[in-house]
Formats: C-alpha cells, structure tokens, sequence
C-alpha cells in the first residue's frame, strides 16, 4: 500500500514539473503581460520599469529558474493583477467552485443513478425511452444556453430564485460556505442543476448499458432462481457490480468540474475559481495561472487516490490484487 | 403545488421584495476590481469603486467640467505653482480632520505602491514639488506650466496619513485601513464577487441617497441583464448592445444611454517596410507600403458609411466618430463634422494612387476587448472590399494582439481610446504623437503615424493656460490629422445604464459606474 503511495506521489510530482514548463512556456508565446497590465496612457519608460520589476526582461530559462526555486520553497509568486499571493488568491475562490462541483455531481448520482436504473430494468417501458431521449438532450445542449433558459424560465418569468451570484456565507474553519444558508442554496440550486444537466445524463447512460449488460449474466438469474427479494438483487448484485465504472467516470467528471466550470461560473457570475483563471488567464497573469494549475493537478491526483481506494472497497478483486 | 407550498413562496418573494425595496441599492457592474487601495491600480473598475470612498482634491464631471473635491478653490500664483484652499469641514471616518498633509502623502504613496503594475504617477508627471503651506493649503510646484495639472489630480484619490502610512494593500483589502471621507463607508469586499458599502454620514458633501449599497461584478453582459430582469440588482452598467432593443421595450425597465468620451479607431501602419499584411490581388507582396500615400488613407476613409455601422451594427449603442473627441467637447472641430461616404472617389483616389485594382489587407482587431469591434471590423471590410482593397478580418486575443500592436507588426489595428480626461490632448499625447521613448510620447500610436505639425500643436497646448487659445490650437491639430488621415475613427461609445424604472441614472464621470449616480424618483 505504501508503495503504491510512493508511485503515485513520485508521478505526481513529474505530472506538476512537466506542466509548470508548459504553462510558461506556453504563456511566454502568448505575449507580454506588461501591454495588458498597464495603464492604457501609461509612457514607454513607465513599461520599461514595469518588464525590469516583474523581471520580464530576463532571459526564459532565468525566469523559469528564479519561478522554480521560489516554488520549491513554497512560494508560487504574488498575481501581477491583484497584488496578492497566487496561492491565497485560489484558495479565496475554490470554496465556491468546490460546493457548486459536490451539488453538481451529488445531483447527477440522486437523479441519474434510479434514472437509469429504471430505464435499465424496463428498457420497454414509455417512461424509460423518455429518460433516454432526456439523456441525449442533456448531452448534447450547450451549457451557456441552458443557463440562460433556467435564468430565463425561474429567475426572469417565475421570480423563484435568484440569476446571479453566491448567497449568504458561513464561516467554518476559516472557510465561507453558503450551502449551510437557505439563502445559500436558493442561488446555489440553479448553477448546480446547470452543471449537473451533462453528468446526470452521463450517469443515465452508464447505469443503464451497466444494467442492461449485468441482467442477463448467470449470477443475477441464479439470484432470481433463489427466490431472492427483487430489491435486494438491484441493490446487491446489480448495482454494485455496475458501480465501479460509474465512480471512474464521476471522480474524472468532478476533476473537470471543479477546474473547468468556468461557462457555468460565469453565466451566474458565480465568484468561483473558474472565473478567476479565465480572468486571469485573460491578464496573463502568470503567477496565477501556473498556481492554479499546480493546484488543480493536485486536486486531480487526490481525486484519483480516492477513485482508487474506493476500487478497494467495491471489488474484492482489486483488494486482494493489492494485498497481494 | 399544494396551497400551503404557494403560501409559503408567495410569503417568501414578499420577504425578498421587501428587502429589496428598503433604501438599498444594488448594482451590477462589468469592470473587474484588483483592489480596494485605491492607490494600486489605475484601472477602470478600481476607479468606480474609489470615487465611493476617496474624493480627489477636485471633481471632474461628465456635466460642469471640473467641480469642487476636498479644494474648495485653486489658483495659479506662477506659470508653474498651484494653490489649492483646502475645505476645513472635511473630516475622516475616524474623526480626524482631513488636512493638506494627507494630500501631499497620498501624492508622494500614489507613485511608490509595492506592487502596482498600472501606477498612478502617470497623472503626477508634470509635478516637481508638493508642499504643505499650512493646514487648508497645499502648493504644486511643475516642472513646466501645465494647465492640465487639475485634471490630472483629479484620478488620484486621497487617503489619510495617519493609516496610511503604516498600511499595505491588504489592509484595504481587509478593511482594516479604510478610514474614508466619501460618500459612503466601507463595509465588505469580497474579491471577485462584491463591495457592501453604508452612507458615511461623516461626509462632507451632500448626503447620500442610499442607507447600503451593494456593488457585484458580474462580467458577463448577459448574466448583468438577467439579474436586472430577475430583480437581484436594481442597476447595471455597459448594457449589452444586443439587449437594448429589447430592454426599451420593457415596462419593468428603464434605459439609461448618454453619449460617451470613449473612441473605437483604426490606426493604418505608417511601417516603411512593405507589411506581410498587405499584398496584391494575387498575393504577393508588395514593394511598398500603399498606406503611406495619403491618398490611399483619404480612399479608406471615405469607403466607410458610419451611419450605418452605428445603425446596423451597433443598434444604436454608439454616435458616428469623424474625429478622435465627440461632439460639445473640449477641442472638437466642427468643421469637421461629417465625412462624405463616396465609394466612386474612393475608386478613383485608389487608381490615382497607382491601385487601380486595389489591393489584399489583413486588419487585426482583439475579440473580447473593445465592444462590438469584431463585428465593425467585418463590416469596414465590406465596404473596403467594395472599392477594391479587399479585406480579411483576423479576430485575436487581446492578450496576443497587443504585443503584436505594440511592435506595429499589423497592417491596420484598431484601439479603444478612454479620452477620459474629456479634452483632446490626451489622445494627442498618446496615440497621436510621433513615438518617443524618451519623452513619453505616443505609446499607444500604434500606427507609428507621425506629423511634425501635430508634435508642435501639442507643445503648444501643453503650455497654454487660456482655455479659448488651447481649444483653438487642438481645433488646428484635428484639422491637421483628419487632411492626412493619420487615423480612421469609426464611432464613440454611449455609456449605457438600466435600471429599475422607479429609480433615476445620470452621468458621474464619464462611464464611471457609482451609486452617486442613481436616485429614487420622487
């Protein structure tokens, strides 16, 4: 266990050196953020100063260099925009971003997983091939729409819930969180539901072909010859052995989520991290670029360690592959 | 839906409106903000929010011109000294007096903020020395006369010295140093989502309408007309040009549209080496640069119908441009108020020029930057393509465009032009002036265009204390400029507000949003 701990870490780190390279790289081509940092009237000597203080002016490798030994030290820079430290700068967004990711994927499992297993189980049923139909909806509208129709239908039309931005925050260690608000959750249900449309119709679908696949297969009609309660065959031997791809694909989807949700983020002006590295991005603001998607790499390798112990938990195969 | 569920809803929007109808405000606005210190960044986002907290030593407005801030009066004793009475009722939120001190240090802490990447000492360029007299007066010494001096100080927002001295940005950010003698009172910042400021009743001028007032950004133009639609927020700014037609026609809504200072302009490469930009019909290069000959400039300029991308393409959202200032301002020429559109003389200018059969050119312009200028760039490539100079629109990034603008790598770039000190020759400084690194001149003249007489003008204003004699002298440089055609402008921006229809918007300061600017109908 340990080891695999150790591999995992040690692939971590190269994942993170490789990227820091490309995201310098990267931004370096794109052009110099001092033309979009300055003042619009700002004279050729202000810029002058301006490239020598951010130390624009030096050669790439030495800029990489002197970005690779602070980092090393746990510095990852201040943002060239906002005067602050790169890392706190995130750390002030991810919250929004991380309770708008958790609604979207919980929202995808409560909905889609009994969607799908329905349309699984009586695939010839009229509701079923609505839940279908649905599904290909789901995938195939564009996020920036349906969250202007919902802004459109429930904030414009029936004036239920609010069209834009985060609700009232508690703070708990140290965090502001607005899902423990009523008035947190009155913003936070349309942007979740507008993130969630894609992965509860990507849950329909896995579940159901899972359903589909597992029925016919020995074990199931031997269940069934057993006289077992139709309820306990779904739950213990159906659902259970479809799981497995269901949390792969939802660990990855709440990966992208948290990085990318940045359509949704700002169609509702949510203050979310997504919004930030767009703007960012935008600004060249380079320190906080590059410390974003350090953070996210990160985020994407926990991610994955949970995917993989939850393996553990759901295969016996796996579990003894490991131990052994 | 059961009753009880309906009852409960209905009591729950009845909660919400009444909230909302207290003496509250709450805006939704585009500019992003870096900061609250409101020394960090010069940016227009920044800006909006300072004007809340932070009056400058005198006022500049969209109406009236300059007004009254912490100075009551200003006088010139010298060519190049300045004094300015300092009101005596003007007190800090804390309870201290708001003296000449605190000007002089906000001056000397506006040109050294660690870690400001757009400083503010651009606007004390011309200062040599600041000096505090006495308590109620403060004396600027300029290296030359420069009767802009006032408008300059009037972006520069006065903090105390007291907190000042010891305090970092993130005390700002924080609230810790936001010891104000605006308007209004610091309450909260959340960065990237809102401002909570209340009425500051410590405040020396007239008293603010609003007991709270609520400042969100929300960047998006469509996500800023639903949440005035939905009643989140009772005012946003920079309507989205695709939304005013239908905005108007809502009950539940009132527009607000003034007439603005910003520019939308096309600067031609003034490159003497032939561009990779522009090439023959069959596209290959050619072995000069054809926008060199003014006569091909004067055929451009020409080939343009602006009353019909203002009507068309911007559904009404901008006044034609036929020179950098719009109309009633200082330094605009009448004269030259209209350019005839006239595509049979642009034809023949062309072939007079030796294009006979025109030519290929790519025009550059930044997608996400300027409003509508992809689509106005589509459309002024119609309308060259129509006599000949057949255009290609290249749409970029803003981020890569300007390093490319800057290096005058393209053939024809476009530029946002602020004109936010409301006379002409800012943009004659800035992107009109012969390119001199060490003078400071023409930094965004993209184009690189250079006119001897057009440096001289400047000079010359630059040390004109008569207002009348000023204005005459910018008048002559827009003469100068638009015979040679150093420029194409296309249109000026309106500002654009929309409110509730129970409340009332005026200009503050030129496109500025701030909720200074909006009242109750009585």
């Amino acid at each position: 266990m340990l080891g695999w701990l150790l591999q995992r870490v040690a692939q971590a780190l190269l994942v993170i050196f490789a990227m820091s390279l490309v995201v310098f790289l990267g931004l370096h081509a794109v052009g110099n953020p001092a033309d979009l940092l300055l003042a619009p009237d700002a004279t050729q000597i202000e810029r002058a100063e301006l490239v020598a203080r951010l130390g624009l002016d030096r050669p790439l490798w030495e800029q990489y260099l002197n970005f690779a030994r602070s980092a090393l030290q746990g510095d990852l820079g201040r943002s060239f925009v906002y005067n602050v430290p790169a890392v706190t700068l995130i750390l002030q967004r991810l919250p929004a971003t991380l309770e708008l990711a958790f609604a979207a994927t919980i929202f995808a499992i409560i909905l889609g997983v009994p969607l799908g297993l329905y349309a699984g189980l009586y695939p010839e049923r009229t509701f079923s091939k609505l839940i279908q139909t649905g599904s290909i909806l789901g995938f195939s509208l564009p996020t920036f729409w349906v969250g202007l129709l919902l802004i459109m239908t429930f904030s414009v039309s029936l004036g239920w819930l609010p069209a834009s931005g985060r609700g009232t925050t508690v703070r708990v260690f140290g965090v502001e969180w607005s899902f423990l608000t009523l008035n947190g959750w009155r913003h936070l249900l349309l942007p979740a539901i507008n993130l969630s449309l894609f992965k509860v119709s990507l849950v329909i679908r896995l579940t159901r072909a899972g359903v589909r696949e597992v029925l016919p297969l020995d074990y199931v009609r031997f269940a069934r010859a057993k006289g077992l309660r139709r309820g306990r065959i779904v739950v213990m031997h159906i659902l259970r052995n479809i799981m497995i791809p269901l949390v792969t694909v939802l660990g990855l989807e709440l990966g992208s989520t948290i990085a990318f949700a940045v359509v949704t983020e700002s169609i509702f002006a949510w203050p979310g991290s997504g919004k930030l590295i767009l703007d960012s991005i935008n600004a060249l603001d380079r320190p906080v670029v590059t410390a974003y998607l350090l953070v996210v790499v990160t985020l994407f390798v926990i991610i994955n360690l949970v995917v993989d112990i939850l393996y553990r938990f759901l295969d016996p195969r796996v579990r003894e592959e490991a131990s052994a | 839906m059961t009753k009880l569920s309906t009852l409960a809803l209905s009591a729950a929007l009845i909660a919400f409106a009444g909230a909302a109808a207290a003496e509250d405000l709450r805006i939704g606005f585009a500019d992003p903000v870096s900061a609250i210190d409101p020394q960090l960044n010069n940016y227009a986002g920044d800006h909006s929010v300072s004007q809340h907290f932070f009056p400058a030593i005198v006022a500049q407005k969209t109406i009236g011109g300059m007004a009254p801030g912490l100075a009551t009066a200003w006088k010139n004793t010298s060519p190049t000294t300045w004094e300015f009475k300092i009101r005596d009722k003007a007190v800090w939120t804390d309870g201290k007096p708001v003296t000449a001190e605190d000007i002089a240090f906000s001056y000397e802490r506006a040109q050294n903020v660690p870690g400001s990447v757009a400083s503010f000492k651009s606007f004390l360029r011309s200062v040599a020395k600041v000096e505090v007299k006495d308590p109620q007066t403060l004396v600027i010494t300029t290296k030359e006369p420069d009767p802009l001096l006032p408008i300059n100080i009037s972006s520069i927002y006065i903090v105390s010295k007291h907190i000042g001295q010891t305090a970092t940005t993130d005390d700002y950010n924080s609230g810790k140093a936001m010891v104000v003698d605006g308007p209004y009172a610091f309450v909260s910042y959340t960065p990237g989502d809102r401002i909570e400021m209340k009425r500051n009743d410590t405040y020396w001028g007239e008293k603010a309408e609003w007991d709270k007032v609520s400042y969100r950004y929300i960047a998006n133009p469509a996500a800023r007309t639903a949440a005035l639609l939905s009643g989140d927020v009772d005012m946003i700014d920079k309507v989205s040009f695709s939304d005013i037609e239908k905005l108007e026609k809502n009950p539940k809504v009132k527009v607000w549209s003034y007439p603005g200072l910003r520019a939308l302009i096309l600067q031609p490469s003034f490159n003497p080496a032939p561009s990779k930009f522009i090439t023959d019909k069959a596209g290959k290069p050619l072995d000069k640069n054809p926008l060199l000959d003014v006569r091909v400039r004067r055929a451009l300029n020409m080939a343009i119908n602006r009353e019909a991308i203002a009507d068309r393409v911007a559904r009404g959202g901008v006044t034609v441009a036929t020179q950098w200032m719009p109309a009633d301002t200082f330094g605009y020429n009448p004269d030259y108020a209209k350019i005839a559109v006239d595509p049979t003389k642009a034809k023949a200018l062309l072939a007079e020029a030796g294009y006979p059969d025109g030519f290929k050119l790519t025009m550059h312009v930044p997608g996400e930057r300027y409003p509508l200028a992809p689509e106005t760039a589509q459309a002024v490539a119609q309308f060259w393509t129509r006599i000949g100079v057949e255009t290609q629109v290249e749409v970029v990034p803003f981020s890569v465009y300007v390093t490319g603008a800057n290096k005058n790598d393209y053939a024809m770039s476009v530029i946002g032009w602020g004109n936010g000190t409301g006379e002409g020759t800012y943009a004659m400084t800035s992107i009109l002036a012969t390119n001199d690194n060490a003078r400071g001149l023409g930094a965004s003249n993209w184009g690189r265009y250079s006119n001897p007489k057009l440096d001289e003008a400047l000079a010359k204003a630059g040390a004109e204390f008569d207002d009348p004699k000023r204005e005459a002298i910018i008048k002559d440089a827009v003469k100068v400029v638009m015979d040679d055609v150093g420029i194409i402008p296309l249109y000026h921006y309106k500002n654009i507000w929309a409110s509730r229809p129970d409340l009332k918007v005026v200009p503050w300061n030129s496109d500025r949003t701030v909720a200074m600017q909006v009242s109750k109908v009585k």
